[in-house]
């Protein structure tokens, strides 16, 4: 019967293990506050029309937009995966520029996924993250960092030529001595199509942020010019707008990356017509 | 937050000290024990060619790389009652991590060492283990599906005596090259019953316990989500969580009947189904939750003279139970929940298999043998998977009889019905339920001692997904060395049209391949080009792109 007490004594004390985690206090949520930054987070936003979760992804972005007014700049990249027209489309949003930057930012999980400010946040396997109820998260994360520079963008559009010509100004905070990067990307948004859900096909889905060209290399071009506390470098772009495209519903966003990290350091975007 | 790669040299160099330690000790102390080594080589390879028809393109092997594989090298020195082990990992443009991508890495996959002191087990290193069937806990590996969940930590195992242990571990779970901040600590008792050599009645009873705690990076990931949670889809989260099982086998004569029960505490999860209201009025699907758990699994097996047979029933909610919530597809598991359908092999019938859904399942099966005569047995399997709110995830009827009239042949035929909810398992959207009948035969005949020829056929009728198919191989075995094998499976009657076709068209997949053994070693090359698929180990599933090209592997036993 001694062995009968050891075992009851090892039981009793399993019991008593198992109540061990009744008074753990839960964390409490703290209010949102919009972070007092001038930093804009590029959010480059992986998706495609035969993305069945991208319609909730895209509704997190709107509600992303609405929390963090003036914060994010999105850039929708229809790229190789999940992006060929639903028999109901009646455009194609893939464009070779958008697969290519795909490319680029691979390896990721699955569509929808997103890179914000191209950070790999610990955890995470990829630089893209696939769990979008964490994109909020890594934004207000990186809302709180330090960032170099400020941006500040112009747009000059003529509609008989249908050149955009982009202004930008880059004002470092402090004499950056590193390398750094500026990619310029001109999206399309408003766009009513085909997209697949969860179990059926929107016809009429809005779709927005459409990656239509870069004015870079899809990686950025290197910023030669030294770039000196409190003076302003200013960088010049010129695009073409094909017929198909509507001016109106377009904007240029930039964004400028530390070469060596590849992390982004500040966003901006503008209108094409303002 | 990971591990910085300074403590990690740090930590590693500490237990390579502790490894030549024990080693040393025990070399010393036992020095007419020499020891012996033992060990794995596991290679695989796969060159890549690029085959648009079958949508076997745009990925970074097919573009660019060419050629991928991986590998595993493993390692045991055993010398009186020590063990350690190491393993070697590597990947090269492998697509095992994430089947639509490319991924590379290498290093120390595993290492381990355990030594017995009378009454006491120890263990250090990447431990695998479970208590009872895996449902609070299980660390194992399983390389297709690039799981390997191992607990960096240690392990204690006393035995009170023959019928009695406890055993007690803790660490961190294993994540490729890195480790999971979160940690995991676990009880496991079992006890040991016979009522006497007149009574053939045995139970074997075990309790287990679970404490996991997130990392506070976890955490703070989960209240920066929750901050932009209307208060309606708040909750205040908490660090720990814990899980309890209780288990039983009870064995009488010819009857087995296991019972498990196991609980969770309230926990955080990420639900994809769960309504969600977004700040501008939307209504969405998914969200974090915090909400208790249970899974209830028994399976019942007896044998009547010629007939046996097992049945087995399981219902589960919301359990899922990972290292850090914000974990998904099949990374930080601690829980493995058993699966609850036949485990197929035949090409056709594997091609629909069910994955276990965590928050929301119950299921049963039923698998029945009967041996008619020494030549002649039928195998009849039922099994039936719905969500708790009996939407139909999975039906499968599968019977199968084996043949066997000499020693030169042998014959298989039967017919499976699945009906598969491609809808949820895959969330395709206009999938719906796929519904199949497939009839399928192996006939195998022994030319010779040395030379035999096998012939599978199968034929998958449905209206659904890719449309019906036919599947036929034919294996010429030369014992003891050679297996040549060559087989097709043709998209009979199309239904889906490929990207860059205008309609579904027919599309022949064939395979080529020769298999050569020699002692411990196994070499096979195949040419191969497959359809896209779900792949499965033990109800744990994903989906698969198509393949095409070659495919060499190596398993050596050293």
């Amino acid at each position: 019967m001694k062995g009968n007490k050891k075992i009851q004594f090892i039981y009793g004390l399993f019991s008593l293990v198992f109540f061990l985690g009744c008074t753990e206090t839960p964390v409490p949520i703290p209010e949102f506050e919009l972070p007092n930054t001038d930093r804009v987070v590029l959010i480059e936003y992986l998706t495609g029309v035969k993305c069945p979760n991208c319609p909730k992804a895209t509704a997190v972005l709107k509600n992303i937009e609405s929390t963090f007014p003036g914060k994010t700049a999105v850039v929708a990249i229809h790229g190789r995966l999940q992006t060929e027209p639903l028999k109901e489309s009646k455009f194609d949003f893939r464009a070779p520029i958008a697969t290519q930057l795909e490319n680029f930012h691979s390896p990721f999980l699955g569509k929808p996924s997103a890179l914000l400010n191209r950070n790999k946040f610990i955890d995470e396997p990829f630089k893209p993250v696939d769990l979008v109820d964490l994109w909020p998260s890594y934004i207000q994360e990186i809302l709180q960092q330090e960032y170099l520079i400020d941006i500040l963008l112009s747009t000059q559009y003529n509609p008989t030529t249908r050149i955009v010509t982009l202004q930008a100004s880059l004002l470092p905070k402090n004499t950056i001595s590193k390398q750094m990067k500026i990619s310029v990307f001109v999206t399309e948004g408003e766009i009513i199509d085909a997209q697949e859900t969860i179990g059926s096909i929107i016809a009429e889905y809005k779709h927005e942020n459409i990656l239509r060209a870069m004015l870079t290399n899809v990686a950025g071009d290197d910023i030669q010019e030294p770039l000196i506390k409190a003076s302003p470098l200013l960088k010049s772009y010129s695009y073409t707008i094909p017929e198909t495209f509507k001016p109106e519903n377009m904007e240029i966003v930039i964004a400028i990356a530390d070469a060596t990290t590849g992390n982004i350091d500040q966003a901006a975007k503008v209108k094409i017509i303002q | 937050m990971k591990v910085k790669a300074f403590d990690k040299r740090k930590c590693k160099t500490s237990v390579w000290l502790l490894l030549v330690f024990f080693l040393a000790q025990n070399l010393y102390s036992q020095e007419k024990d020499r020891g012996y080594l033992t060990g794995s080589l596991d290679v695989n390879a796969n060159v890549f060619i690029k085959d648009s028809s079958i949508n076997a393109f745009g990925l970074p092997q097919y573009e660019r790389q060419f050629f991928g594989g991986e590998s595993w090298l493993n390692l045991q020195y055993n010398i009186g009652t020590l063990t350690a082990g190491i393993r070697y990992d590597m990947f090269i443009n492998s697509n095992l991590r994430n089947p639509n991508d490319s991924y590379s890495g290498q290093g120390i996959g595993r290492w381990y060492m355990k030594k017995s002191f009378d009454k006491l087990d120890i263990q250090a290193g990447y431990i695998y283990d479970q208590i009872g069937s895996g449902i609070i806990y299980r660390s194992y590996e399983t390389r297709p599906l690039f799981i390997d969940n191992s607990l960096l930590g240690a392990s204690v195992n006393y035995k009170f005596s023959d019928r009695f242990n406890i055993k007690g571990f803790a660490g961190k779970q294993k994540d490729a090259f890195d480790i999971y901040q979160g940690t995991i600590k676990g009880l496991n008792s079992e006890l040991y019953n016979s009522f006497g050599e007149e009574n053939p009645l045995t139970l074997l009873t075990g309790i287990g316990f679970i404490h996991k705690t997130i990392s506070d990076d976890a955490m703070e990931r989960v209240v920066n989500s929750l901050k932009s949670y209307l208060p309606v889809d708040r909750f205040g989260p908490v660090y720990n969580s814990y899980a309890y099982s209780l288990y039983n086998t009870l064995s009488y004569k010819a009857v087995t009947w296991y019972l498990e029960g196991a609980l969770k505490s309230r926990d955080i999860f990420y639900n994809p189904d769960a309504p969600k209201l977004e700040p501008n009025g939307a209504s969405t699907f998914g969200k974090y939750e915090f909400k208790r758990g249970s899974v209830l699994y028994s399976s019942l097996s007896f044998s009547l003279g010629n007939l046996s047979m097992t049945l087995e029933g399981k219902r589960t909610e919301n359990f899922n139970f990972r290292i850090d919530p914000n974990l998904r597809l099949l990374r930080g598991y601690i829980s493995y929940i058993p699966p609850m359908n036949r485990q197929n092999t035949y090409r056709l019938p594997a091609r629909y298999a069910p994955f276990t859904q965590e928050l929301s399942e119950q299921a049963f099966q039923i698998d029945a043998k009967y041996r008619w005569s020494k030549k002649f047995q039928t195998n009849l399997n039922v099994s039936a998977i719905n969500t708790l709110k009996n939407v139909k995830l999975y039906r499968e009827i599968y019977f199968e009889n084996t043949f066997k009239p000499n020693t030169n042949w042998n014959f298989t035929f039967g017919v499976q019905n699945v009906q598969y909810n491609q809808n949820i398992y895959e969330q395709k959207p206009d999938a719906g339920i796929v519904k199949t009948i497939v009839p399928f035969t192996d006939i195998l005949y022994k030319i010779s001692n040395k030379k035999s020829i096998r012939w599978e056929a199968q034929y998958m009728s449905t209206q659904q997904d890719f449309g019906s198919w036919l599947y036929s191989l034919i294996e010429v075995g030369l014992a003891p060395s050679w297996i040549f094998e060559t087989s097709i499976m043709y998209n009979v009657d199309p239904k889906r049209t490929l990207v860059g076709a205008i309609k579904p068209e027919k599309i022949l997949y064939p395979t080529l391949g020769v298999t050569y053994s020699k002692d411990v070693n196994r070499l096979q090359i195949k040419y191969v080009k497959q359809v896209e698929g779900i792949v499965c180990s033990g109800g744990i599933c994903r989906l698969e792109p198509a393949f095409s090209g070659v495919r060499f592997t190596l398993s050596s036993q050293l």
